[in-house]
């Protein structure tokens, strides 16, 4: 028996806790939505043990992104105004400001919102790298995009957030 | 910092990458910009994405594994169980009750042996059908051209559109095609049947009705022409002999204004086309042309 077979219950278990961080994360910085990231996680790994006999080890993470994205596109087409309501709903992500001063916190909550309102494709290239610490490669294989369209989005995003922010 | 350069050249990204340095980037920016991305750069080392309960998701996921799983198994063991039990059951009884076709094609022939031990000889362009298995009768359908020898044993009948052929062991030819029939008893009797009339032929004899006219003689082969590769016609329409033609070499023949009821007798062989057409025509006083598998026919 293939020690790789997806379709071995440790196997895909081995999948589940190499995986489920990263691409929570990733449906996470899309979606700035915590339950519909949870939910597209879950789905996509039904549909991995689903499909389990068709998929190569090596391609279970490519497939569980691919599955995940296009679920995006689904629940996208429905919400879009839930969306920018979700977008601006960053705010709960958590900050801590061991050594930034009281004043600095308005800097950090704005710096949120502009994330927040990032177009979705730099936004969840922009946090993939600054927050999960991604290599460009690393995110380009994952989103199956080239490094250079990375980098140009995380040029932009860094732009677009200077501008948003302002005079500080 | 011009617009195009800027597009190209993703510093910001290499800067965050550190594949520049910060004084790089300070000879690309103003003092300004680079004091507000290198702040915006430390800020976002204070954000996380809020906890994810990794391991509940997991126990989430097995659960509605699972449930699947059961429901799936058993509604698709037991329907794959009918399915397979009901395509045994209905192949057997609906390839039980299929017939078996035999079919020639063009200048084509075949033998058939049938499941009694009697064989039926298709000429070109015909087709024999006939069930599995035998009850009591056997009986076949044809339509076209066929020599049959039928072994001896139960009545033994062929079906055409025209009539039908009823024997109980001998050898025997038929050919029914849209407005001819005829058979020719080889060997033994046979029993013809036509509209309401019932002929019984014996060895060496033939009846035709070729559009409604009736004729029968007497022939002295053991075997019909066909088998030799040539076609034998008694005083038979010529439309009839066009038909044959075009059935044996896959031709097409353009009658054109040539009158096709006129009567032929005579026969050609099978192995050359020109010589097959001239056979025919010539005694006709007819002319033909061939052109790519097409024959036209002109009065001469």
């Amino acid at each position: 028996m293939n020690k790789h077979d997806v379709c071995k219950p440790e196997v895909y278990s081995s999948i589940y806790n190499a995986q489920a961080n990263g691409l929570y994360n990733y449906l996470f910085y899309k979606f700035g939505d915590k339950q519909t990231a949870e939910d597209i996680v879950q789905e996509s790994f039904i549909k991995l043990w689903n499909n389990c006999a068709k998929i190569i080890f090596d391609k279970a993470k490519a497939y569980l992104f691919s599955v995940a994205s296009n679920m995006f596109i689904d629940v996208k087409r429905h919400d879009k105004v839930v969306l920018k309501y979700q977008n601006s709903k960053h705010g709960k992500l958590n900050i801590e400001t061991p050594e930034f001063v009281i004043e600095e916190k308005e800097f950090m909550v704005k710096l949120q919102k502009t994330i927040g309102s990032l177009p979705d494709k730099q936004r969840e290239v922009f946090l993939l790298n600054r927050i999960d610490k991604k290599t460009y490669k690393e995110i380009a294989n994952m989103l199956n995009i080239s490094v250079k369209a990375v980098e140009k989005r995380m040029h932009n995003a860094l732009k677009i957030v200077r501008k948003d922010i302002g005079n500080i | 910092m011009s617009f195009q350069k800027e597009n190209k050249d993703p510093f910001l990204a290499k800067w965050l990458s550190d594949e520049i340095s910060d004084n790089e980037l300070k000879s690309l920016v103003s003092v300004k910009d680079f004091q507000a991305y290198e702040k915006i750069k430390k800020g976002l080392e204070f954000f996380e994405t809020p906890t994810f309960e990794k391991d509940k998701l997991y126990q989430k996921i097995s659960k509605s594994l699972l449930k699947k799983e059961k429901r799936v198994i058993s509604l698709r063991w037991f329907s794959a169980a009918a399915a397979i039990v009901l395509i045994i059951f209905s192949s057997y009884f609906y390839y039980a009750s299929l017939p078996t076709i035999a079919k020639t094609n063009f200048g084509e022939q075949k033998t058939i042996v049938l499941s009694d031990g009697s064989q039926a000889m298709l000429n070109s362009k015909s087709l024999l059908s006939f069930p599995k298995k035998w009850k009591n009768k056997r009986e076949l359908t044809l339509n076209g051209e066929a020599f049959f020898k039928v072994k001896k044993g139960k009545t033994f009948r062929v079906n055409t559109s025209n009539g039908s052929v009823t024997v109980l062991g001998t050898q025997f030819n038929v050919n029914a095609q849209d407005n001819y029939f005829s058979v020719k008893c080889f060997e033994g009797k046979v029993m013809v049947i036509q509209n309401k009339d019932t002929i019984y032929l014996t060895k060496g004899k033939a009846y035709q009705n070729n559009n409604t006219k009736i004729e029968q003689w007497d022939f002295n082969n053991n075997k019909p022409s066909w088998l030799q590769g040539e076609s034998n016609f008694k005083s038979a329409h010529l439309s009839i002999v066009i038909q044959s033609l075009e059935n044996q070499f896959g031709i097409e023949i353009i009658e054109n204004n040539i009158d096709t009821s006129q009567i032929f007798t005579g026969s050609f062989s099978y192995n050359d086309l020109n010589i097959a057409l001239k056979s025919v025509f010539s005694p006709m006083n007819i002319d033909f042309t061939i052109e790519n598998k097409k024959v036209f026919l002109l009065k001469k």
